[in-house]
């Protein structure tokens, strides 16, 4: 063992200090620096990929549309305020407490409906999403972080003299609707995403309101204005048939309250936002697993070849037994695998820390994937299951080749051979605890791989005992197999490997004893 | 041989349908020096790999240490591969480490010994440069550390003088009768007769996997033909007819230079006393045993490819 220990960390610390190695460690660091300076080095870029803040721009012709837009605005803003703090209360206030200590405040957060117009009015008349916060925090569970109220979506802003002049507004409006210009923000240059235009004759109902954008794909901002004007028009319409203010404000907030409930919160089926990150999460981080696994045992595979080569193989074999090498060149890439990974994390975290704090939240929800060290152990256990066995495959593959070009040749098609095993398992992350992932869980090959996947979401106990039984046995009888072939092929002269070869080496290796 | 310490009984190794060793038995007397001798594709190198349970025989028995090849006896030998590869990005003192603890020992004595190998051979300024950024002669240097870091009491070295300049040649042939003066066992395979000439208390010497010769110097010399050398003025064709003659080559024109070639076994005095008899006047007599090259020229009937003097 302690040989085995020696060949492993020496191959270790041989790679972890080879520039390919350090480059595949630290690339995936500077490719997301890459992804989130580029946009922001240039503001005409941020303008084109869409800035979360909608600037837009209104020419009211009637000279009454403007107070209409405004309030329409802060009303959009109260209702995201009002659902973030539903949230907020549902995940971190400790509801018994609440409900107990304020049950007015604990039926309007954990029981109404956040997007009726009433609960949005209550809001208003508590003072607002920050004061009903501070409400709230003394039935908050302990830990709970500080409400923030969510960043505002539209954004009223005048229009550039430019334009305003202009006898052809559409031309001029046009450089600056799709960013080619910009126009001046309330904290510097931004993109004009819309203008409104409402014409002198709207009231009279002659004349159409017209809504100017680059992307109408994106209805939010056009819905908010089309919604606004509409009730402007109901409540001039409400004083024509000579009702009184009171009646037509009655009569454009009655709304029926709509309770919103999931039944099952927590299963990945339900399409939210924030699942759809989850599953996305799963996938990602399986991908990440799964390169590096192959980028590693490809490296492995390549050192052995080499040591092949130039005769070092010849000499380790006059120190150590032909398994002990290779259980040590396992050990070499599961280490190297594993320490990928876990700079891969670290360095993803402090560079979204650091650079990007926005995207907190994006890694917060992706984080929920594994949670408590039980998980990240079952996860580590079947990462190193899956390693192992794509490891021994490769080693048996590399130890036939005497050169890189027959490496390529046998590792090449080996690695294609792999890929669905490993691939696969890819779909459970949409249903991890459905029929097919249960039983991919069970089947030889596949099963670690599965339960990978599976690991991200909390399986049922008998399923990780059965899948480890399983993978175990697998990788018993597969290194065992693959030893056979490792011990005969690592000096054997005859060349060129071919990778058909290798399968007849495979094939026959239970004859060898 | 009751002192042996590896010992061959009718070994073959077999790829597919070649076969590489056919049936060589031979054995290495505690701290002598032997020589496997043999052309390019003789078996040598296929011989070694048996010895060191790298690759096992297809038929035969190999005894080291009174034991089998394999794990119980792998730390009492060292060995030198014949293609030299050894970590370019590893510090030469690293290497002898990192070998030296495969071999068995723990770091601290590794450490020490790799230390007192740089001392020896004279390395101990580069101690700290990676190996790529060595001289041939210096890298070749460590790797015969890394055999013999581990202090094993057999040492195989595969063809050890290949590729070095007469200055590295010297003192690798230095380093190697330290060894055997240490009382280690020296097995070693080469291409190159001076070298096994110089330094080998016994040879075995391999032609296309079999075995033609296994003994001493003195031994190989006595079932080689000789050929006595003799510059005379005088005919000396009548030397055709004494016994144990089987051929006489008369000079060149010009020159005095006769060449008589003896029968195995037969006394070059013999020659001398005819001459006496005749009254002929020599004023060269050469009777010089034969360099290990002619001897193996003999024993491989003329299969010699690759073979140097």
């Amino acid at each position: 063992m302690r040989r085995v220990w020696l060949i492993a960390w020496h191959g270790f610390v041989q790679h972890a200090t080879s520039r390919p190695f350090l480059l595949g460690v630290f690339l995936p660091m500077f490719y997301l620096l890459l992804v989130g300076w580029v946009p922001n080095a240039s503001q005409s870029q941020l303008a084109l990929l869409g800035s979360p803040i909608r600037h837009f721009a209104v020419i009211d012709k009637t000279g009454a549309i403007l107070p209409v837009v405004d309030a329409a605005l802060d009303n959009d803003r109260s209702a995201r305020a009002l659902l973030a703090l539903t949230n907020y209360a549902d995940e971190h206030a400790d509801k018994d407490r609440l409900r107990q200590g304020d049950p007015k405040l604990a039926k309007f957060l954990l029981e109404g409906d956040p997007d009726s117009p009433r609960a949005i009015d209550e809001l208003s008349a508590q003072g607002g999403a920050i004061s009903t916060f501070i409400a709230l925090r003394p039935y908050l569970k302990p830990g709970a972080p500080r409400f923030i109220e969510p960043p505002t979506r539209f954004f009223r802003i005048d229009l550039p003299e430019e334009i305003l002049a202009s006898d052809d507004l559409l031309k001029a409006a046009q450089p600056y609707l799709s960013a080619k210009q910009l126009v001046r923000g309330p904290f510097g240059p931004v993109h004009l995403w819309a203008i409104l235009i409402v014409p002198k004759e709207f009231y009279d109902g002659t004349e159409r309101a017209t809504y100017l954008s680059d992307d109408l794909t994106r209805p939010f901002l056009r819905d908010l204005l089309r919604t606004a004007l509409d009730k402007e028009l109901k409540r001039k319409s409400g004083e024509a048939l000579s009702l009184t203010p009171q009646s037509i404000t009655q009569l454009l907030g009655t709304a029926r309250e709509m309770q919103s409930i999931d039944p099952d919160p927590e299963h990945l089926g339900a399409v939210t936002g924030l699942r759809q990150i989850r599953v996305l999460g799963a996938n990602i981080v399986y991908f990440m697993l799964f390169f590096a696994l192959f980028m590693t045992a490809n490296m492995v595979v390549m050192a052995l070849v080499e040591e092949k080569s130039n005769r070092v193989a010849e000499l380790l074999l006059s120190c150590v037994r032909a398994e002990t090498l290779m259980a040590g060149k396992l050990i070499t890439g599961l280490l190297l695998a594993l320490f990928l990974v876990a700079v891969w994390v670290t360095t993803v975290l402090g560079t979204v820390d650091i650079f990007f704090p926005a995207a907190k939240v994006i890694v917060s929800e992706l984080s929920k994937n594994i949670s408590g060290v039980g998980q990240v152990f079952q996860l580590t256990v079947f990462f190193a299951l899956s390693y192992l066995t794509v490891g021994a495959f490769f080693l048996a593959a590399g130890s036939a080749a005497n050169s890189i070009s027959d490496a390529q040749a046998v590792v090449a098609p080996a690695t294609l051979i792999t890929m669905p095993i490993c691939m696969l398992p890819l779909a459970v992350a949409y249903a991890p605890d459905s029929l097919f992932a249960r039983f991919a869980s069970y089947v030889p090959f596949f099963s670690p791989f599965t339960m990978m996947v599976r690991s991200l979401s909390s399986p049922e106990g008998i399923d990780v005992l059965g899948a480890l039984v399983v993978s175990l046995l697998t990788l018993w009888w597969l290194i065992r197999l693959v030893a056979r072939v490792f011990r005969a092929n690592l000096l054997r002269p005859d060349s060129p490997a071919t990778f058909f070869g290798f399968l007849r080496d495979l094939w026959r290796a239970p004859q060898r004893g | 041989m009751g002192n042996a310490v590896l010992e061959l009984e009718g070994v073959s190794k077999r790829y597919g349908d070649f076969l590489a060793v056919d049936r060589i038995s031979f054995s290495a007397p505690k701290g002598q020096i032997v020589g496997l001798l043999g052309p390019n594709g003789a078996g040598k190198t296929s011989t070694l790999r048996m010895i060191l349970g790298i690759s096992p025989p297809s038929e035969g028995r190999i005894s080291i240490f009174g034991k089998q090849p394999g794990r119980s006896v792998q730390s009492r030998i060292g060995y030198l591969p014949e293609e030299r590869g050894l970590y370019k990005r590893m510090t030469a003192f690293d290497t002898i480490v990192y070998f030296a603890k495969l071999k068995g020992l723990w770091s601290r004595r590794a450490r020490r010994r790799a230390n007192e190998l740089l001392a020896e051979f004279g390395l101990s300024h580069v101690k700290d440069r990676r190996i790529e950024a060595l001289s041939k002669g210096m890298a070749q240097k460590i790797q015969l550390a890394t055999a013999i870091a581990h202090e094993p009491e057999l040492v195989i070295l595969d063809e050890p003088f290949s590729g070095l300049d007469p200055i590295n040649q010297n003192e690798l042939e230095a380093a190697i009768r330290r060894l055997a003066a240490s009382g280690k066992t020296i097995l070693f395979s080469t291409h190159t007769m001076s070298h096994a000439e110089r330094l080998c208390d016994r040879f075995v010497i391999l032609v296309k996997g079999a075995k033609a010769f296994d003994g001493t110097l003195a031994e190989a010399r006595a079932v080689v033909p000789r050929t006595v050398k003799l510059e005379s003025q005088s005919d000396l064709s009548f030397l055709e007819g004494l016994n144990g003659v089987t051929k006489v080559v008369p000079p060149h024109p010009g020159t005095p230079h006769w060449e008589i070639f003896l029968s195995v076994g037969t006394d070059p005095q013999s020659v001398l006393a005819a001459c006496f008899e005749h009254g002929v006047k020599l004023t060269r007599f050469d009777t010089s045993a034969p360099p290990l090259h002619e001897i193996f020229v003999f024993l491989a009937g003329g299969n010699v490819e690759g073979l140097e003097p």
